[in-house]
């Protein structure tokens, strides 16, 4: 699923611990809403059916209308399915990556942003996690935030599943690192 | 404009989609579902008889001057 060759600057005897996206149920929204887009034309077209058959009947002989219908019609369904694979897009490639030294947070915004940062495990000062909401609740997701020692703002893990596990295992992470750090420099 | 934001899509799909079966997958039914929607449309278009006047502004298309 994730290949090493995509993790920036890995360190020799790094492992990747961690590796999260947003819960499936985030993407599931954006998959329903576009459904429904999808099936909102062929309502349409069965509202038209019952209140103008001979219209939908007369409709391949008014040859400007027709075209243009045809045409707006591939252009719509084209588009949906455009910012659907968009979205999916920007779903999949925002990821989050625990390795047994840093955390390193990769982002897409739009087709021509991405913003890749991270911090050394050992800097890391406040781990705590959020779920608000009934669904976030059922489904076990919410955002981890993670305070660091750098000027760099906290990490935000949005949205991610089970974040209280997620926090837990940085916590572990978090504390092997610092007594690791604290060796090597005595 | 559909194809240039298609081809950007696609291209950054592959580059940073970590090379993994999902990724793939989505590319190829993305494709193939642009295809599909392209064929139906063309299908239906062909249909048009393209070379017939179309009357315009009420009837007249034929301007005198």
């Amino acid at each position: 699923m994730f290949s090493f060759s995509h993790l920036p600057n890995q360190q020799k005897g790094e492992e990747v611990v961690i590796f999260l996206r947003r819960h499936w149920f985030t993407f599931f929204h954006q998959v329903f809403f576009y459904i429904v887009l999808a099936i909102f034309p062929l309502f349409f077209y069965a509202i038209f059916q019952s209140i103008s058959p001979e219209f939908l009947i007369d409709l391949p002989n008014r040859l400007l209308l027709y075209s243009i219908v045809i045409l707006g019609f591939s252009v719509y369904y084209l588009s949906i399915w455009l910012f659907f694979f968009h979205g999916f897009i920007d779903y999949y490639l925002d990821v989050w990556i625990v390795t047994n030294q840093r955390i390193i947070n990769i982002e897409h915004h739009g087709l021509f942003s991405q913003i890749i940062s991270e911090q050394k495990l050992y800097r890391v000062q406040d781990i705590t996690s959020e779920v608000h909401g009934i669904l976030p609740t059922l489904l076990h997701y919410g955002n981890v935030h993670i305070q660091t020692a750098g000027e760099e703002q906290r990490f935000l893990f949005k949205q991610v599943p089970y974040p209280y596990k997620v926090r837990e295992k940085i916590v572990g992470l978090v504390e092997f690192s610092k007594k690791h750090q604290s060796v090597v420099i005595a | 404009m559909f194809f240039i934001f298609s081809f950007f899509s696609v291209y950054h799909l592959v580059r940073y989609g970590f090379k993994s079966f999902a990724a793939f997958f989505m590319t190829f039914l993305y494709l193939s579902i642009t295809l599909i929607i392209l064929f139906i449309s063309f299908a239906y278009i062909q249909t048009v008889n393209w070379e017939a006047s179309v009357p315009l502004f009420g009837g007249v298309n034929h301007f005198s001057f």
